[in-house]
């Protein structure tokens, strides 16, 4: 039955009997163009003479915001699901929904399901508390036993890792020098011989 | 796979049946024989039957009738339905956990139809105690 949502003023009686000029124009002046409900006048958020006969057969539905619980698209008010269709705004400011009833059972059933798992899955906040000590527990056990020793662990063995290159480079560096020295040595001498040489030849000339 | 709702069979096919009428003139051509210029055709009414028990389906037309062989559409006889229901109500899901809506009733028949991605989610986001107020009804 369409009630208005802010005085749940019923307002089938107006609903017209027959789709005649005179009915209908009398239902729009009641409703002052179909925007505000003819007890308590406030805005009721429809936008056309189709949308306002439909609220009045029932077919779409304007609900109260606040008083609703929404998920998704879809909302709880009154023991009922609606699939919400669009926001709107009264004049005073009060936030309505417009919506369409879910008649079909197995998908409102669902639903409705759906907001009872939202208020299941609410902690309380005693659960909340015991939570955040399990986690830090869980943290503080963490750092103990795992995060601390895998540190230390990777410390030694970088620096195991780097003083064994700084010895194998050091090892290595030896003959390499070693080998330079001798190289060094050997042109020196070759080139001392063949000044040698060079001399003797020009005294001998 | 379709399962006819009847015998209960695995079905990859349907039986149809419809009348076909033809809009046109005839007249006498030049050979003096009878002609007939066809205007348009067109289809009655649609009847779907099942290939195995010849039994009369719910499904008007071609694209419920392809629906239903996708296994988007499914026909339950009311029959089927348990009278029990949840402290929420009845529900309707396939083997694969899809959740199903009633598209209409029709003597004897539900023809439900799978439900939208939107409350296919929020039936998976249910948790055990939740389905529990809701009477589950597997289609096979």
């Amino acid at each position: 039955m369409p009630r208005c949502p802010f005085c749940g003023e019923e307002l089938e009686k107006y609903l017209p009997t027959e789709r005649t000029l005179q009915q209908i124009a009398r239902v729009l002046v009641l409703f002052r163009g179909g925007r505000q409900c003819p007890r308590c006048g406030k805005g009721l958020g429809l936008r056309s003479f189709g949308e306002f006969e439909d609220f009045l057969e029932d077919k779409l539905a304007v609900i109260l915001k606040e008083k609703a619980k929404i998920k998704r698209n879809f909302a709880l008010y009154d023991g009922e699901v609606y699939e919400i269709l669009r926001e709107e705004k009264s004049d005073d400011g009060t936030e309505v929904l417009i919506a369409k009833r879910i008649t079909d059972e197995p998908r409102a059933s669902i639903i409705a399901a759906s907001f009872c798992n939202e208020e299941v899955s609410c902690p309380k906040e005693d659960e909340i508390k015991n939570l955040a000590e399990r986690i830090d527990r869980i943290e503080s056990d963490l750092t103990e036993h795992i995060y601390k020793p895998l540190a230390k662990g990777i410390g030694i063995s970088t620096a195991l890792l780097g003083i064994l290159l700084a010895v194998s480079s050091s090892l290595l560096a030896i003959p390499a020098f070693i080998i330079s020295y001798l190289c060094f040595r050997g042109l020196w001498k070759s080139k001392k011989r063949d000044d040698l040489q060079n001399r003797e030849r020009r005294y001998s000339l | 796979m379709a399962r006819c709702p009847f015998c209960k069979e695995e079905i990859n096919e349907l039986k149809m049946e419809a009348l076909e009428g033809k809009v046109g003139l005839v007249r006498l051509n030049e050979w003096d024989r009878i002609y007939f210029h066809a205007g348009r055709t067109y289809s009655g009414k649609e009847t779907y039957y099942c290939p195995k028990c010849e039994a009369l389906l719910p499904i008007h037309n071609e694209v419920e009738a392809e629906a239903f062989l996708r296994g988007l559409l499914r026909i339950v006889p009311k029959e089927d339905i348990p009278k029990k229901k949840g402290k929420l109500g009845q529900c309707f899901v396939d083997s694969e956990d899809r959740p199903y809506q009633v598209l209409r009733k029709e003597e004897e028949m539900l023809i439900l139809r799978r439900a939208p991605k939107e409350v296919e989610m929020l039936y998976r986001e249910l948790d055990e105690r939740n389905k529990e107020q809701l009477e589950i009804i597997r289609l096979s």
